[in-house]
């Protein structure tokens, strides 16, 4: 413990230089063990230390105290230590604004430690609200100038969605999980379905986005949260915005079917090639069948997905699938479609009550299926 | 008392009303045109074709003169004078043949309009305003007569002078469209579209371009995929009929090729040998008839098939050439010549099949073929003695 604040009292922008560069390597090192990184959230001050840090004129230093705090996020009790009550407001904001501003700076090389922060810091869904507002240095932790946050969005979308944005070689590909993260809100979910913005035009690409799984990942994910929204389900599945391709392409495989199943498919998935190749992640994929179940949750729409030929692309995926999750969200939608409307006998399905004892009966049999692997 | 009476006289005129005057000057006019002589009305415009001189007028005219048609001196003096490269700067020219050009575009003569706009880049003037506009203005006129393609070039050539040029990029982005470039027209839109949200226009053309491209990847998808199979389906029919131990005659002697099954008989051109469900060859064959110098092209001839029943099919009825009516299936005998000029006949319980796997029978023109003719007639003494 003595020795820990020895270091600590070096870890300000006016300390000497060597004396600087070895306590916030020794600080580094210590992120890297678990109780390294426990004995450090319960010294409130280093989070301010690096933050101050992480603006450095030594480049090495501010790289170091960027990945200190991309560790000291990692994990969700990390997450939460960090934006705790227990430091001060002040505080919170200048890391959170530091954050974003080395992650959108142009001529940043810490643009991509930065975004794993707030990547990291908005995955937990009690901190993601609170997380925005200290984005958009908004007061209320649970209330935001709806313009304020557009423009973050817009800024956010347009990193994302340019070719080029990083002068310096960073990559920006967190903001693809950055953005899924913040789509768990309603009023960034209200951005991203806005039909005059087109912001969801810019995204739905990404799921076929090759550099990156990361950056396609996130993206996928942020698809998938929208969809919870019942009330677009019209405006994605029109020719608008035409998303079912979108999420049904990176499932479709090389395997080859006759003309008339051909010509009734999505115009994208009809007579692909032999060398087709699905999305190799099975969380990415996993994520996409899920999307589509949201998709089916009234009767008008599972009958698109039936007419554009929905279930032979499933069919093929369940023959090829390896993973248990992906298996089981795969069977789960295809149960939607299989089954005559008169089965099923709801419209629409959010808005059927489950006895509590057959919730339990099926989050069992869930389990079972996934532990038999 | 002279200078008593001027000064009485011009006391008198003051004197005079308006209606006085006026009638005095009537008066006065009147006495110098009737002292005037007389002379006939001459160089003016007839009577009966005024109109027309006026049409010709270059301050009266209505419309612009046709090519060919005959200039007024007049019309010809001013036209020199503004294109005349000694009175103006190369600027005030291209101004003139754009001003031209634009003229000739309001009245939808877009040939026109393209001359004159290609005359004034001519000028090569330093003013890139100029030039850029005099590109677009040429752009649109190709864009009305359906030249996309150069269009689109003078469309670039606009932008490269004037980077920011809206009529120049959203033009750029309908010829791409209409040229089947629709990445490249998507790529413009968002161009567009980055700097104006708000175009409708654009936003509308984007998607009909990304709906057109979809389509266009699936069909040329669709067309590889048939392509594939067909290479399938020909890599299958080669095994197949290698398999027969079939001998072809072949120009390079390699190994056997789809070419050395393509038919070369004119009947039979677009009837390859092709397998059928259950993995047989079925063939087109040639029957020839020496004696009358005729031929039968049977169009599918299973391999599996005797010669007997395809003779009872050929001759269910007599052929109107066979006059003395001996062409009766138990009477034929099927001969081929191998490739010693030297005739083998075929027994008629034989497959197809069968015959051409005979040691002697060589393939060509990828459509076997059989000679056929009357069991002991003088044809058939002829031709196999031959």
């Amino acid at each position: 413990m003595e020795s820990l604040e020895e270091f600590l009292q070096f870890l300000t922008p006016e300390t000497r230089l060597d004396l600087k560069v070895l306590a916030v390597e020794q600080v580094l090192g210590m992120t890297g063990k678990e109780e390294g990184r426990t004995l450090l959230h319960k010294e409130l001050k280093v989070l301010q230390h690096l933050t101050k840090l992480t603006g450095d004129k030594v480049p090495g230093v501010a790289r170091d105290a960027c990945l200190a705090l991309v560790n000291l996020s990692a994990d969700e009790e990390g997450a939460l230590a960090i934006l705790s009550d227990e430091h001060i407001r002040s505080e919170r904001l200048e890391f959170v604004g530091q954050m974003v501003e080395l992650a959108l700076d142009r001529e940043s090389p810490l643009a991509d430690p930065a975004l794993m922060v707030l990547s990291n810091v908005t995955r937990p869904s009690q901190l993601t609200g609170k997380v925005l507002a200290l984005m958009v240095r908004d007061d209320g932790d649970d209330t935001y100038d709806e313009t304020k946050v557009n423009e973050l969005l817009e800024r956010l979308l347009g990193a994302l969605t340019a070719t080029k944005y990083n002068n310096v070689g960073a990559s920006l590909h967190y903001l693809g999980p950055l953005l899924s993260n913040l789509s768990q809100l309603p009023i960034v979910r209200r951005y991203i379905l806005n039909h005059e913005k087109k912001v969801i035009h810019r995204l739905i690409p990404f799921t076929e986005y090759q550099d990156s799984l990361v950056r396609r990942g996130g993206v996928v994910g942020c698809l998938r949260n929208c969809c919870f929204d019942l009330d677009e389900h019209s405006w994605l599945l029109g020719e608008d915005v035409d998303i079912l391709p979108h999420l049904l392409l990176p499932l479709a495989g090389p395997e080859e079917f006759d003309d008339e199943d051909n010509s009734k498919l999505p115009v994208d998935l009809q007579w692909l090639p032999e060398d087709k190749k699905r999305e190799n992640d099975p969380d990415i994929r996993r994520m996409l069948l899920e999307a589509l179940e949201q998709l089916c949750a009234t009767k008008v729409h599972r009958e698109y997905m039936r007419d554009h030929n929905v279930y032979i692309i499933l069919r093929e995926l369940h023959k090829w699938e390896k993973d248990r999750q992906v298996l089981l969200a795969c069977e789960n939608l295809v149960d939607l479609l299989i089954r005559k409307e008169e089965e099923i006998g709801e419209d629409n399905l959010h808005s059927v009550e489950v006895p509590e004892d057959l919730v339990q009966k099926f989050e069992k049999m869930d389990k079972e299926f996934l532990e038999d692997s | 008392m002279d200078n008593n009476k001027d000064i009485t006289d011009v006391v008198q005129d003051k004197k005079l009303t308006p209606q006085e005057l006026a009638a005095k000057l009537d008066a006065e006019l009147d006495e110098f045109i009737g002292g005037l002589e007389r002379k006939a009305y001459t160089e003016g415009w007839p009577e009966d074709r005024w109109e027309e001189e006026m049409e010709k007028h270059p301050f009266f005219m209505t419309k612009a003169p046709e090519p060919g048609e005959e200039l007024s001196p007049l019309m010809e003096g001013i036209q020199q004078l503004k294109y005349d490269e000694n009175e103006n700067t190369p600027e005030d020219l291209a101004i003139a043949y754009k001003d031209d050009g634009n003229f000739n575009f309001k009245c939808k003569k877009y040939r026109r309009a393209i001359i004159a706009y290609t005359e004034g880049l001519k000028k090569k003037c330093k003013d890139d305003e100029i030039n850029a506009q005099l590109y677009n203005n040429r752009s649109a006129s190709n864009f009305f007569l359906e030249n996309y393609r150069s269009s689109l070039n003078d469309c670039l050539a606009a932008l490269k002078l004037k980077e920011d040029y809206p009529k120049a990029l959203n033009r750029a982005a309908e010829c791409l469209f209409h040229l089947n470039k629709f990445d490249e027209c998507i790529e413009y839109c968002d161009k567009i579209i980055a700097r104006n949200a708000d175009d409708k226009a654009i936003t509308v053309l984007r998607s009909k371009a990304t709906t057109a491209k979809k389509v266009a990847d699936r069909d040329k998808r669709r067309l590889q995929a048939a392509g594939k199979k067909e290479e399938m389906q020909g890599l299958k029919l080669l095994e197949t009929v290698r398999n027969r131990n079939i001998k072809f005659k072949s120009k390079d002697s390699a190994a056997l090729k789809l070419s050395d099954l393509e038919p070369q008989f004119p009947d039979a051109v677009r009837s390859r040998v092709h397998i059928d469900e259950n993995g047989k060859l079925v063939w087109p064959v040639i029957f020839m008839y020496p004696e009358y110098k005729l031929t039968d092209f049977i169009q599918a001839f299973h391999e599996d098939e005797i010669f007997e029943n395809m003779l009872c099919e050929v001759f269910a009825e007599h052929p109107e050439w066979d006059h003395e009516k001996k062409y009766v299936p138990v009477n034929l005998r099927i001969y081929f010549e191998d490739e010693n000029a030297r005739m083998h006949n075929i027994p008629t319980t034989w497959t197809l099949g069968k015959a051409l796997t005979h040691s002697k029978y060589i393939l060509q023109g990828g459509t076997p073929g059989f000679m056929i003719l009357v069991s002991g007639s003088d044809a058939e003494k002829l031709y196999i003695k031959k």
